[in-house]
């Protein structure tokens, strides 16, 4: 279970694999722990007494800038995955929501050295969960499916959840 | 041009039916104030924003408005999927059913459909990015109209990061918005 400061949680799955992620000797995107990607000169100008939450709490929130993030009510809310496929499928959700949110702030600040690094290592990120994501299961995009058998339309579609038993 | 990705912004697992929230969550499909309004809103005006920061922001919040059209619709068809018809009639939706069955469509949490006369787009930069933060307020109380009629987390959830983001498109919009004020009185 993770909580984080507003008492939100996520729920995971004890069978899951935690080493799943760690093929290839890739760098491990960790998303049992709080990573700090907080940098002390990041957004120097706007945000510069505040900083980022993680791709898992971002999600999370709906914000990856703490300076931004304004809950309504003190509500609990959680996410179960089960298997690992959900578990990955998080991951890709997490890191996508965490670069579109960079990717708004970049448009406005194209030169943020720091915010730039932190997209691109996220994007690194993402691109190598995908590959996982598309070797094990699926492919997310119509052109990336490369398998003997056209599995784009064999994959789940994201409204599917199998009568209140999958996020997809 | 647009690729799709066959997933969700952000997961949804509705586990049960409620035919009430289902309706009124139109409000964010084809209401005024609603995800398809901002998306075809910003998706416009981008045309004749100034320079490159301001085609870039738009180009990306309509974007991800449509993702949310796609959350909103989601969370409607997991709602009704196991709706009877009499559970529809009992909820005013008879109406909904002679045309739609249940499917999805856009239209307002009282059945009027979606119409272009809710969006404007001036080709002024200023008039424009003041009705997308406009919008952006309208949506996040409509959010938190919508989060005080439930109490079920599937929904909330969801709702919750919805309205989150209506924050954080209505602060880059207004740094834009100020950009452009200083910019042209030079």
């Amino acid at each position: 279970m993770y909580y984080d400061e507003n008492n939100n949680y996520f729920e995971y799955n004890n069978e899951i694999n935690k080493d799943y992620f760690n093929v290839n000797n890739s760098k491990k995107y960790d998303m049992y722990n709080e990573i700090n990607i907080s940098n002390p000169t990041f957004n120097t100008v706007t945000y510069r007494n505040s900083n980022l939450f993680t791709p898992t709490e971002g999600l999370n929130k709906g914000n990856m800038f703490k300076n931004l993030y304004d809950p309504y009510k003190n509500y609990i809310y959680k996410v179960t995955v089960r298997g690992k496929r959900e578990e990955l499928l998080l991951s890709i959700q997490e890191l996508t929501f965490a670069l579109k949110d960079l990717n708004l702030y970049l448009d406005l600040h194209p030169n943020d050295k720091n915010a730039l690094e932190t997209f691109k290592n996220y994007s690194e990120e993402l691109k190598r969960h995908k590959e996982i994501y598309n070797k094990e299961y699926s492919s997310l995009c119509a052109f990336d499916s490369n398998k003997n058998y056209f599995d784009w339309v064999k994959s789940p579609w994201p409204w599917d959840n199998m009568g209140g038993n999958t996020y997809v | 041009m647009f690729k799709y990705e066959k997933m969700l912004e952000y997961p949804i697992n509705i586990k049960k039916k409620d035919i009430k929230m289902a309706k009124n969550l139109l409000a964010q499909l084809g209401g005024s104030d609603g995800e398809l309004s901002a998306s075809l809103r910003y998706l416009c005006q981008r045309f004749t924003m100034p320079d490159d920061k301001g085609k870039a922001l738009l180009s990306d919040i309509g974007t991800e408005e449509l993702g949310h059209v796609e959350m909103i619709s989601t969370m409607v068809e997991q709602l009704l999927r196991d709706a009877s018809i009499e559970e529809l009639k009992k909820n005013n939706l008879a109406g909904w059913y002679v045309s739609h069955k249940k499917g999805i469509f856009p239209a307002n949490q009282d059945g009027v459909p979606f119409t272009t006369a809710y969006i404007q787009s001036t080709g002024d930069p200023i008039v424009d990015l003041q009705e997308d933060m406009a919008a952006e307020e309208k949506a996040r109380a409509t959010y938190e109209n919508l989060m005080d009629l439930t109490d079920d987390e599937d929904i909330l959830a969801p709702l919750s990061f919805l309205r989150q983001r209506e924050i954080v498109h209505f602060n880059r919009f207004k740094e834009l918005h100020d950009e452009y004020k200083e910019m042209l009185k030079k």
